[in-house]
């Protein structure tokens, strides 16, 4: 008994208590949830102006900047308390999704010794990242691939089948953050 | 004072109460997404396909490259994000279990220390 009672006093006492997950931050849980908003109102008015002046691509750069600029805000907050260690997957987790990916999965996420899961605070700024990512990627949609009017007079648009495409996978980015900041929040 | 098998009893339960509801989290979420993306790479090849038979319908297939590369960041994102749903709710367990020891030993640390 005696053992134990100094155990819990070194343990109470004299470590601290290990955090393996950055604690909520409701900056980015609000941050993230704003954006989202944003973003898919966006998103939807520009296709439902695809073929028209106002839905060119460069009618909207303004818009993109405006939501890229609210991403880098909350990317420097959760970089600001990341350690630089990068975030890794865990490793069972790593395993199987590289069976059944061999050749897709990203080398940064693969988890190194026993320290599987990295740096927490870093897989915040890796979860925002992505985001920034799928803003971009619907950039280069709507500036270089899809094209609307008649042949000849094609400008750039964002058209309708590719704004639900890109709009849901990219949410499903955008809930990732949002799933973890309200997992931790409860 | 309760004695060590009663608190080890109490942590366990503490523990497993706030794993499980951690781990309801991650086995709701990450099954739903990966649902999710099937449906959207099935979306992708028929949106290609609508293309190849009219050009105003669809998308084109440098459209449905770009959409690819955005689901394999969303892969990524689903991923990063189990892990820390399993992460949070681990957290959730250590916390509960060392607030069972805080509790359980409060007085006698204090005497001790």
């Amino acid at each position: 008994m005696r053992a134990l009672v100094l155990a819990a006093a070194l343990l109470l006492g004299g470590c601290p208590w290990q955090q393996v997950v950055s604690p909520y931050d409701e900056v980015i849980d609000k941050g993230i949830v704003e954006f989202y908003e944003e973003f898919n109102l966006f998103v939807k008015d520009v296709a439902d102006a695809a073929g028209k002046p106002e839905g060119t691509y460069e009618a909207n750069t303004k818009k993109y900047n405006v939501l890229d600029t609210k991403l880098d805000v909350l990317i420097l907050r959760a970089r600001s308390r990341s350690q630089g260690e990068g975030c890794k997957l865990e490793a069972k987790v790593y395993e199987k999704v590289a069976k059944l990916l061999p050749n897709d999965l990203p080398a940064e996420v693969r988890p190194e010794g026993q320290n599987a899961a990295g740096d927490a605070n870093a897989c915040n700024t890796r979860l925002l990242e992505l985001v920034k990512r799928q803003l971009n990627s619907i950039r280069t949609i709507h500036s270089k691939t899809d094209k609307c009017g008649p042949r000849g007079q094609e400008i750039s648009c964002l058209r309708k089948a590719s704004s639900e495409d890109a709009l849901s996978i990219a949410n499903q980015s955008i809930n990732a953050v949002s799933v973890v900041e309200a997992a931790k929040r409860n | 004072m309760a004695n060590a098998e009663e608190i080890f009893e109490e942590m366990m339960d503490a523990g497993q109460n706030a794993f499980g509801a951690g781990w309801t989290a991650v086995s709701k979420y990450a099954p739903a997404e990966f649902r999710k993306m099937a449906v959207q790479i099935q979306a992708i090849a028929e949106n290609v396909a609508k293309y190849q038979i009219d050009d105003r319908e669809g998308y084109s297939p440098e459209t449905a490259k770009i959409l690819m590369k955005m689901q394999r960041d969303a892969c990524e994102s689903v991923l990063v994000a189990t892990t820390q749903l399993t992460l949070v709710a681990v957290q959730k367990a250590m916390d509960a279990m060392y607030d069972v020891l805080r509790k359980a030993f409060k007085g006698v640390v204090e005497a001790v220390l």
